[in-house]
């Protein structure tokens, strides 16, 4: 009998994201190079409920483990 | 006209970019941004014997010149895992592969500060030669060997990984692949159709994230309200995070092995296990902002601080 291949295994499934969402109420400026909110001019990351980028899955990620997109 | 003495090659996305970008402009830094996402819609002259480039996007022009550029953020692939993704159109493909080896060419301005070069990252990366370097300066590793068969060896505990970060994509859904802890005997004898890394596992453990940015080094403790034998990244919202010193030897030893990888910026797992230090692997693109998040401390303050001692 073939076996599954022991890393997938165990591998974590999650549905897989086509499309990334702005952040709501945020723009992106070039000029300024951070996302700004619309109302107020803050930024992004120092909004109240920011979630930093980690190094974990499900999440919106480009430095550590999604390289190749 | 701009002329930025430091460049953040990043995308849209990339919130821990936003962190730096916000510091850059509090010190009064001129520096711009380079999203790869908005790549398409830019114009730009490369002159890479200069070299020079020339650009405009949406109503500003900026010019990265020797003359003027310190330093250069890079928080982007080196290594390209989609370009034949089904559904991509040919222009999107072009877009993918041309624009990302435009990005990657930018390792011409070979003599500003790089945190850090794509040229080094795509060596760092490479997890083997990781663990050979480590080993080579005297650190303590687990006992590893690259195989496609699963061995039952002496350890009590065996860890399965990956050799290179492992998603793999299965209709709408997509698998990520962590360390897995098994017990000697649980692994029957299998030949399989890839390599991974069977590893000594080191239970019980207590996993360490060491930030390097030159010659300043964080050491964080990541702990659970449970010990956690297995990948900590499982249980990313239990975890606490704190910050703590390293006996002088390790500390040595992450500054060193960071240089030795050409690296300005590293970030390296450890493992404490039976009161001795493991080396794990080396992230040289690897998050903070997490951390700075969980810990207060300020990793963005000391990237900036590489960028603009120059």
């Amino acid at each position: 009998m073939k076996h599954k291949h022991i890393l997938l295994q165990k591998a974590l499934k999650y549905k897989k994201i086509t499309e990334i969402a702005e952040p709501k109420g945020f723009s992106f400026d070039s000029l300024v190079g951070a996302w700004i909110n619309n109302a107020d001019k803050t930024f992004l990351i120092q909004s109240k409920g920011f979630k930093a980028l980690g190094t974990k899955k499900e999440d919106i990620e480009t430095g550590e483990d999604q390289k190749g997109q | 006209m701009k002329y930025p003495e430091v460049l953040l090659i990043s995308n849209r996305f990339d919130f821990s970019t936003d962190f730096i970008a916000v510091e850059l402009a509090n010190q009064g830094i001129d520096f711009i941004r380079i999203n790869r996402d908005e790549l398409k819609d830019y114009s730009i002259e490369f002159d890479p014997i200069k070299p020079e480039l020339k650009a405009q996007y949406k109503d500003y022009f900026f010019t990265i010149s020797t003359e003027h550029l310190k330093s250069i953020y890079y928080r982007a692939p080196t290594f390209l895992r989609d370009i034949f993704q089904e559904g991509l159109c040919e222009e999107e493909q072009l877009i993918r592969t041309q624009w990302a080896a435009f990005v990657r060419s930018l390792c011409v301005f070979e003599n500003v500060k790089w945190l850090n070069n794509p040229i080094d990252i795509y060596k760092a990366e490479i997890k083997p030669y990781q663990l050979f370097v480590a080993n080579k300066l005297g650190m303590s590793i687990p006992k590893t060997i690259v195989s496609n068969l699963t061995l039952n060896s002496n350890f009590e505990y065996q860890a399965i990984k990956s050799i290179d970060t492992a998603i793999v994509s299965s209709g709408e859904n997509e698998g990520f692949v962590y360390t897995e802890i098994y017990k000697r005997n649980e692994l029957e004898e299998v030949k399989y159709t890839s390599p991974f890394f069977l590893q000594q596992g080191l239970v019980p453990k207590i996993d360490i994230r060491v930030t390097v940015v030159e010659s300043d080094v964080v050491a964080i403790k990541i702990t659970g309200v449970k010990e956690i034998d297995e990948d900590w990244r499982r249980y990313k919202n239990e975890l606490t995070y704190s910050v703590f010193e390293l006996p002088k030897i390790v500390y040595d030893f992450c500054i060193n092995y960071t240089r030795k990888l050409n690296l300005n910026f590293g970030a390296i797992d450890l493992i404490l296990h039976n009161n001795e230090y493991y080396f794990i692997e080396i992230n040289p693109t690897g998050e903070w902002s997490w951390l700075q998040q969980n810990t207060g401390y300020n990793f963005d303050k000391l990237i900036v601080k590489s960028l603009t001692n120059v």
